[in-house]
């Protein structure tokens, strides 16, 4: 037994060597993750309702929306918050579609609704600022114009703060709609949208819930976030400048303000699942150059060494931005070292036990997610059922991972007034220039050969 | 091996050359730096980690010399450690010698478009220091740890301990290299999504 306990040991040490970087840096920390979830589902009280539901400014920027608006002015007036206590402001950002008819229409169809239409200039920024100004509702509520609102979300949303004085700020929780996603026509596209809808569930029912628990949340979420009107109209309001206004305004809101933000884990916001993969590439190019854009503003003097263990955006900058190279190099350095000598039986065990870490942690997540979504049975229930999807997280979350570090890279060279390129048009400029260059070698060996065979 | 080793050579570099025509950033940075590490692999790697593993004895040795705990024998790129009646030697392979660490960096630092090439150059070198230096810190670190724990701890020093250390100030590194210059130089502005032509759609 003693010999079998000492080879089990030995072999673990082993093996651990190879994979002693990533456990540290990710396993070990979703681990934390999962034992801070599950404290705070057991000691978590539920807020009691107020006597009074109080009057709130429902925010929804408008741009192009005429497809989406009515679906997403339906979920409000679904709504189980008093609608006599919700004031919906419409602000248009120069659409060019027919938004405002469909306005127009539901006047008609949610007459007990109120509604206010205001023109701003174009940019989501000035348009959620336009409406700031004009706000008096006690708290203050974003929404996107292309996602619904959970019934129960506004609600739920309000009761936190009325029952926390000290919270200022709430994200909600983003999720892709499930009819949608299966409603997708093919079959690896579907698959592929399901991923999503687990990563989102990951992102925040996990990853944003354990990290308001230590205060640490990154940014809010520009498609459903709250504010005490109080609070936000002391902010230097949403930046013009930068392609991520909500993170900008997270840091405003902690760095200038001191105060903090948490996640209401059970206000859920649905958005329609990703097109296709060429808007995935852009989508995540741009959360990923916002992420470097605030940095700049708000990080770049605090930048040391000692920030990594003191301010917790230094750490995140870190992950996502520092760790990327090493890893990026080393998944090639890995096939390299196959042809030098080392075993494949190393390499392929040691990326083997680290892809069987990374579902075991996605594994856990899952379960504290199925504990979160205890009060909403039907997508519970979707949710639980995609458990075969879990296995193949860590490749989805690599794919991700390219995309953002091309974001990264992109970022450097980019001018004023930049655009992020669709992958489609990268590989059109790749191929013109190939199909020139060849055209130019078979003009000149064409020529080469008739001047040959004339003499 | 030769012939077939230049033709991937000539297509690496041209394939470079088109993708930074083209104005992809990002694949001229993965492309380009993946296959500068795998060529320098190929054919640096056997010319420099015999004078490199030395090099990092000879250096280690001094520290062991001046601490009195362990000597190097950088003829033979080993570290010798010496406590009562246990010993243990350690040899610097070229996993041990940081050649590969080394290398990683050149490639990533000469594709990353932020720098100039006098930069470039300035960054490489004080980088190369720095990770050399960083690999005399682990192997003392784990040479103390074996005078002091006796050879039992050894694996745990070299493989775990060690790699621990050696990692977290190559993270330094690129921390302030790759991230802190960035974020300082990242532009901020207007932002709007590419549009597909007529004729890509």
């Amino acid at each position: 037994m003693e010999f079998l306990l000492r080879k089990i040991l030995e072999e673990m040490l082993f093996w651990m060597a190879w994979v002693i970087i990533p456990l540290i840096m990710e396993i070990l920390p979703a681990i934390g993750g999962f034992l801070i979830l599950l404290k705070k589902r057991f000691l978590h009280k539920s807020a009691k309702p107020p006597i009074r539901y109080p009057e709130i400014t429902l925010i929804i920027p408008v741009y192009n929306s005429a497809e989406s608006l009515e679906e997403c002015l339906s979920s409000v007036y679904k709504s189980s918050y008093p609608l006599s206590m919700i004031h919906v402001m419409l602000v248009n950002n120069e659409s060019r579609d027919k938004s405002f008819q469909v306005f127009c229409r539901a006047q008609n169809t949610f007459p007990e609704l109120s509604m206010q239409w205001l023109n701003a200039k174009q940019g989501k920024s000035k348009a959620l600022n336009l409406a700031l100004f004009n706000s008096d509702g006690k708290y203050i509520i974003h929404i996107d114009s292309d996602g619904k609102l959970h019934p129960e979300a506004l609600k739920n949303m309000v009761e936190r703060f009325e029952a926390n004085a000290h919270i200022h700020c709430l994200t909600g929780v983003i999720l892709t709609d499930p009819k949608m996603i299966e409603e997708t026509q093919t079959f690896p596209m579907r698959l592929f949208r399901r991923a999503e809808f687990l990563e989102y569930c990951q992102a925040f029912l996990a990853g944003r819930n354990y990290e308001s628990e230590l205060d640490s949340i990154y940014t809010l979420s520009g498609a459903f976030s709250a504010f005490r009107k109080s609070t936000i109209l002391k902010t230097q309001l949403y930046n013009t400048d930068t392609v991520c206004e909500d993170t900008q305004v997270t840091f405003q809101v902690r760095r200038l303000m001191k105060k903090s933000i948490y996640l209401c884990e059970n206000a859920l916001f649905f958005v329609d699942p990703i097109e296709n993969l060429g808007k995935l590439y852009t989508q995540r190019q741009r959360w990923q150059t916002g992420e470097l854009e605030v940095s700049h503003m708000f990080l770049r003097d605090h930048l040391k060494t000692e920030g990594f263990f003191k301010d917790f955006m230094v750490r995140q900058l870190t992950y996502d931005h520092t760790f990327a190279f090493p890893r990026m190099i080393w998944y090639f350095a890995l096939i390299c070292l196959m042809f030098f000598n080392y075993p494949f039986e190393l390499i392929a065990g040691s990326v083997l036990i680290l892809y069987v870490l990374y579902v075991f942690s996605a594994f856990l997540f899952y379960l504290n997610i199925l504990g979160y979504l205890g009060n909403f049975k039907e997508i519970r229930r979707y949710y639980a059922k995609k458990w075969y999807i879990l296995p193949m997280m860590p490749m989805y979350n690599l794919y991700i991972f390219w995309i953002r570090f091309a974001a990264i890279i992109n970022s450097i060279r980019r001018r004023s007034g930049w655009r992020v390129d669709p992958f489609q048009e990268e590989r059109k400029r790749f191929f013109t220039i190939l199909t020139g260059d060849l055209t130019r070698v078979t003009r000149v060996i064409t020529k080469l050969r008739s001047l040959v065979n004339t003499n | 091996m030769i012939p077939f080793l230049l033709a991937m050579l000539a297509a690496w570099i041209y394939l470079v050359v088109v993708l930074r025509r083209a104005k992809l950033t990002f694949f001229t940075f993965l492309v380009g730096s993946v296959g500068l590490f795998i060529f320098m692999m190929i054919l640096l790697q056997p010319l420099i980690t015999a004078p490199l593993s030395m090099a990092v004895a000879a250096a280690t040795g001094v520290i062991g010399k001046v601490t009195g705990m362990f000597h190097a024998y950088p003829q033979y790129s080993l570290v010798f450690i010496e406590q009562g009646r246990e010993s243990i030697s350690l040899y610097i392979d070229y996993e041990c010698s940081g050649v590969i660490e080394l290398l990683a960096f050149t490639a990533l630092i000469w594709f990353f478009p932020l720098y100039n090439t006098m930069e470039k150059l300035i960054v490489n070198i004080s980088g190369l220091i720095w990770i050399f230096a960083a690999n005399i810190v682990r192997l003392t670190v784990i040479s103390v740890m074996v005078y002091f724990f006796g050879n039992n701890i050894f694996f745990f020093a070299h493989a775990i301990f060690g790699r621990i250390v050696f990692y977290g100030l190559s993270i330094l590194l690129y921390f302030y290299v790759f991230t802190r210059s960035q974020i300082i130089k990242q532009k901020v502005g207007k932002f709007k999504y590419g549009v597909l032509t007529s004729e890509n759609t």
